[in-house]
């Protein structure tokens, strides 16, 4: 008891704000620099239409779904230790101990990662990140920023996706052989976002082709999204993020 | 002392019987959802029925089960207060087919799928509830679909759908009241903008 009390001091003392607040901004304050955001994403609507969709698209052309399904489990296999960590991080002993089981089952019954043989035990996909792990550390997401070419984002999330890319096994096991790199990094980290951005472009367009204002639209979803986050020494309530008032006169 | 500890108890056996009466039922509304669920994929999704046959069924069952009059109400916001009894109407109209349009597409996509529910979580809002259901997906983590459910008079509709943690009801307010906030036409302007939008989906099929 007495180190919780202290733990919650000291995190208190470096994340002052943190503890008397919410980690989240409200809708009001979230976005200071819309209007340099707007043009952000405009720029990444265009570059989505122009480059990103047209290559998702021959993808989905010269490959099967099986095929996609087991680049995407190898890709998953592949960054699962990145959730491993964030999850020890996260001080969360159980989901650490599943993601450890997912890795070492994969990566040998599920041949390299290219089955997800784990799921069907029980032990399902849950990935977690960076970002993940400094929110439970009490890090406010801070205000939210459209990053080029990447998309909606807040610096803490900015610093966490970075952290991630840069944590990626692959690129820790060719990066003393420039040789290497070349072949092999470099085409798997073009076949890991293609595989990655593959599901987020029927989202993308499904949710901006009905939208009035795109912008806000993926703003809202994006920072909805971040609501699941919770600072493990803030005592929120327990009720759903998505718990809102329906403050309407009934008629 | 025990005055004060006989008041205590009698005012904790009021509350308790006042929030009872409040609260919704948890397995009917988990029932309902069930229902609509249900019959949404096998009524309709997996029926072999025509393509118009199927939008028909679509309609007659999103419109029983949405409350789309509540939900209007709510993604208006504030600007539902100043808005006309005619723009209300207008809107309401308008809202009400292009979600159903749409929904009925989202609906198609769940072909060879099913909703394992959860069990129900309570609402602050009044009358209303929470259930919980996932959607397992060929590839990658189940779909975290919510539903928030609203009993009235004994019935329940279905007022949120929560997507992975997004509302779709609050989605669109905030959609919604930005386009009204930057556009000088303003409520009538949205109505136009929804209207033409409805169309595009019309004739697109």
């Amino acid at each position: 008891m007495k180190y919780t009390n202290l733990s919650f001091a000291v995190a208190c003392v470096m994340m002052t704000s943190a503890c008397a607040t919410s980690i989240h901004r409200t809708d009001e304050n979230a976005d200071p620099y819309e209007s340099v955001n707007r043009e952000i994403f405009a720029f990444n609507d265009s570059f989505y239409e122009n480059i990103g969709f047209p290559i998702e698209r021959g993808y989905r052309k010269i490959t099967t779904k099986d095929i996609r399904d087991r680049v995407a489990d190898f890709v998953a296999n592949m960054d699962e230790p990145i959730s491993t960590v964030n999850y020890f991080l996260q001080l969360r002993p159980k989901e650490t101990a599943v993601s450890v089981a997912r890795f070492v089952i994969n990566s040998t019954l599920g041949l390299a990662g290219l089955f997800d043989v784990a799921s069907g035990w029980g032990l399902e996909q849950d990935p977690t990140t960076t970002g993940a792990t400094l929110a439970s550390w009490c890090i406010a997401d801070g205000p939210y920023i459209v990053v080029p070419f990447v998309g909606p984002s807040t610096p803490r999330n900015l610093i966490g996706s970075s952290a991630d890319f840069l944590a990626d096994p692959v690129y820790w096991m060719t990066i003393n052989d420039a040789n290497y790199s070349a072949k092999i990094n470099y085409p798997y980290t073009f076949v890991k976002y293609t595989s990655k951005y593959e599901s987020y472009m029927d989202l993308y367009l499904d949710l901006t082709k009905n939208s009035v204002d795109p912008y806000v639209t993926i703003r809202s979803a994006y920072l909805q999204n971040q609501r699941k986050y919770k600072c493990r020494f803030a005592k929120e309530e327990e009720a759903p993020s998505y718990d809102f008032d329906f403050d309407i006169e009934e008629e | 002392m025990i005055k004060t500890k006989i008041f205590a108890f009698a005012v904790a056996i009021v509350m308790m019987a006042t929030s009872a009466n409040a609260e919704v039922n948890a397995k009917a509304a988990e029932q309902f959802v069930k229902d609509t669920t249900a019959k949404g994929i096998e009524q309709i999704i997996n029926a072999d029925i025509s393509q118009k046959e199927k939008d028909q069924r679509f309609y007659d069952l999103l419109n029983n089960a949405l409350d789309l009059d509540f939900i209007g109400q709510f993604v208006l916001g504030r600007n539902w207060r100043t808005a006309t009894l005619e723009q209300r109407k207008e809107f309401i109209a308008v809202y009400r087919d292009l979600n159903i349009a749409t929904w009925s597409k989202r609906f198609n996509e769940f072909k060879g799928k099913n909703f394992v529910f959860k069990g129900t979580t309570p609402s602050s809002s009044k009358g209303q509830i929470f259930v919980d259901s996932v959607v397992p997906m060929d590839q990658g983590e189940p779909a975290k679909v919510v539903w928030r459910v609203r009993e009235k008079n004994g019935s329940y509709k279905i007022v949120d759908i929560i997507i992975e943690g997004v509302s779709l009801a609050q989605s669109s307010r905030s959609e919604y009241t930005a386009f009204i906030k930057n556009n000088p036409g303003g409520i009538n302007a949205l109505i136009a903008d929804l209207q033409a939008k409805l169309k595009a989906q019309q004739s697109a099929k």
